[in-house]
């Protein structure tokens, strides 16, 4: 250690600040006039406050959605659990919806962790990579080619989300500032497709064939896997059309980088 | 003699909220570059970048970062400083600047921006980091002074005596925050102007402005408010000692239409009127 001393107190200063320990107040020094506890308090006050701030931006429908002393309370549960180790503070609550899925919430009420999972998935489409967009000229190429074997390359800001709950209707209402549909467990799972065009964040469900198929899609299953799966799903003589069908839509929605 | 960046004028911190008004005007703003946040566009891609490249065909650009923690006992963090090096590869800022701080210790980053005691062996540990820094990134780093609430029992000497050694050894740039120098020179009870008359002139090459709290006990550095008038005051003498430094507004939150800060700028651009050739703060 190159600066033990410093290091002593660097540790003591950030376990008081995280959690208030009073074990750094006796190395403060500040004006007589001022406290030592009240001048420390706005570092330990700082640190809670700016990372909860965050995490009501990054999940602001999430937070509508529990309300605000349900939010706060676990946010700064989640802080204190995961503190942050990233850089950027736009990192550091990307495990937010797994915690919440977690414990009693996450048996009792999933749908909240799946809302914030959208909202997740709409952070990461934000920023995500600039990579190329796949054009139906390309497609036209690949055709020649031989599609049987070509694989989906989907876009670095696609998340496919497999739903439980009716989480997608809670969101998209809160979203409109309307009053959500009561909170109810699906028979069936629903897709939610989150993505970025003309660099605005975008979502929409998709029909239960049309989402196994993308989720299929981007686990790596060639063209001709996907067709045959279709066929188990539906009539198995249009398998091919309906597919094809799926796949003009995704690249005229932008989801699609690459085939190959 | 050292080799000190030129001298951009007035700018003001990129922040999102004014993407539309600085890309979609036809007249040209009175900014004569603007200091990015580094973190915020070490990202992958979309809309942050692609804003990004948009704005420095038009302006030049500096990079200000909040996560070097230059001061942390920490070992280095390579893997940010190598994403880092890849912004300003793809940016080419006239400088590259952090803060005299540490963000956290152990893995964890509080993100805030933490003093150290002034004593020489934080002067030795930071100005090798410092060092180690700059020989990684091949060029000369500036160090910003920030504000604290707090001092260390065992601090051997001033903030500014600290500043102007760390400079000195580290062989370093400094990056002057004004609004830092007044909240921490009424928080801990010494002359803001003493403390800037202390820093060595060829060092420094950027001032901030930015304003500030009152908060329960002190002067809290929040960048919410305007700028202050004791803050352009102490700006004022700033420029008298330092002579034509690129100057810049800092508001983080709370953020204002882009009209107002120009306006703010503006007042900054008056005041160095009043000391400079005029010719150095024509717009």
């Amino acid at each position: 250690m190159s600066a033990p001393n410093l290091a002593a107190l660097q540790a003591a200063l950030q376990r008081d600040i995280v959690g208030r320990t009073g074990e750094a107040l006796a190395r403060l020094k500040v004006p007589e006039s001022a406290s030592p506890e009240k001048r420390l308090f706005v570092y330990q006050n700082a640190y809670v406050q700016r990372l909860v701030g965050i995490m009501m931006e990054d999940y602001d429908t999430t937070w509508t959605f529990l309300g605000d002393q349900m939010f706060f309370d676990l946010a700064q549960e989640f802080v204190t659990k995961y503190p942050s180790n990233t850089p950027n503070a736009r990192w550091f609550s990307h495990r937010f919806p797994d915690f919440l899925g977690e414990g009693e919430l996450g048996r009792d009420t999933p749908s909240v962790a799946e809302v914030a999972r959208i909202e997740r998935a709409l952070g990461d489409a934000f920023d995500a990579a600039d990579d190329p967009v796949f054009s139906r000229e390309q497609l036209g190429v690949v055709a020649q080619q031989g599609l049987e074997t070509a694989k989906l390359i989907l876009h670095p800001s696609v998340t496919l989300l497999r739903l439980e709950t009716n989480a997608y209707d809670i969101f998209k209402a809160l979203r409109a500032e309307d009053m959500p549909p009561e909170i109810k467990a699906e028979s069936e799972p629903r897709w939610a497709l989150v993505w970025r065009r003309d660099l605005v964040c975008r979502h929409m469900e998709l029909d239960p064939e049309q989402g196994a198929l993308l989720d299929l899609a981007g686990q790596g299953h060639g063209f001709t896997a996907l067709c045959e799966f279709a066929a188990t799903l539906g009539d198995p003589e249009t398998a091919a059309v309906r597919m094809a069908g799926y796949l003009g839509q995704w690249i005229d929605n932008e989801i699609l980088t690459d085939m190959r | 003699m050292i080799d000190r960046p030129d001298y951009l004028g007035f700018g003001l911190g990129l922040r999102p909220q004014h993407y539309p008004e600085i890309l979609e005007t036809d007249e040209e703003l009175p900014i004569d570059w603007f200091e990015i946040i580094s973190e915020n566009y070490m990202v992958p891609g979309g809309k942050p970048r692609q804003m990004l490249d948009r704005i420095r065909e038009r302006y030049p650009l500096v990079m200000h970062g909040v996560s070097m923690s230059i001061a942390s006992t920490s070992e280095l963090n390579w893997k940010y400083l190598e994403r880092l090096k890849a912004l300003a590869d793809d940016v080419q800022p006239k400088w590259i600047s952090d803060h005299l701080c540490w963000t956290g210790v152990h893995g964890v980053n509080l993100h805030d921006l933490l003093p150290v005691p002034y004593t020489e062996e934080a002067l030795t540990h930071i100005s090798d980091r410092i060092s180690q820094v700059q020989d990684f990134l091949g060029r000369r780093i500036a160090i910003e002074n920030v504000s604290s609430y707090i001092e260390f029992e065992e601090s051997e000497m001033s903030e500014w005596e600290f500043v102007a050694e760390l400079a000195k050894r580290a062989d370093c740039w400094l990056l002057m925050d004004v609004n830092n120098v007044f909240v921490s020179g009424q928080n801990h009870q010494f002359n803001d102007a003493h403390f800037i008359q202390s820093i060595p002139k060829e060092r420094v090459v950027q001032f901030h402005l930015a304003g500030h709290s009152e908060g329960n006990d002190c002067l809290i550095d929040t960048h919410d408010q305007p700028v202050c008038d004791e803050v352009f005051e102490l700006y004022g003498k700033a420029i008298e000692h330092f002579g034509p430094i690129s100057t810049m507004i800092e508001r983080d939150d709370n953020i204002p239409p882009l009209a107002e800060l120009l306006e703010e700028l503006g007042r900054a651009r008056a005041i160095a009127a009043d000391v400079l050739d005029p010719k150095m703060v024509a717009q």
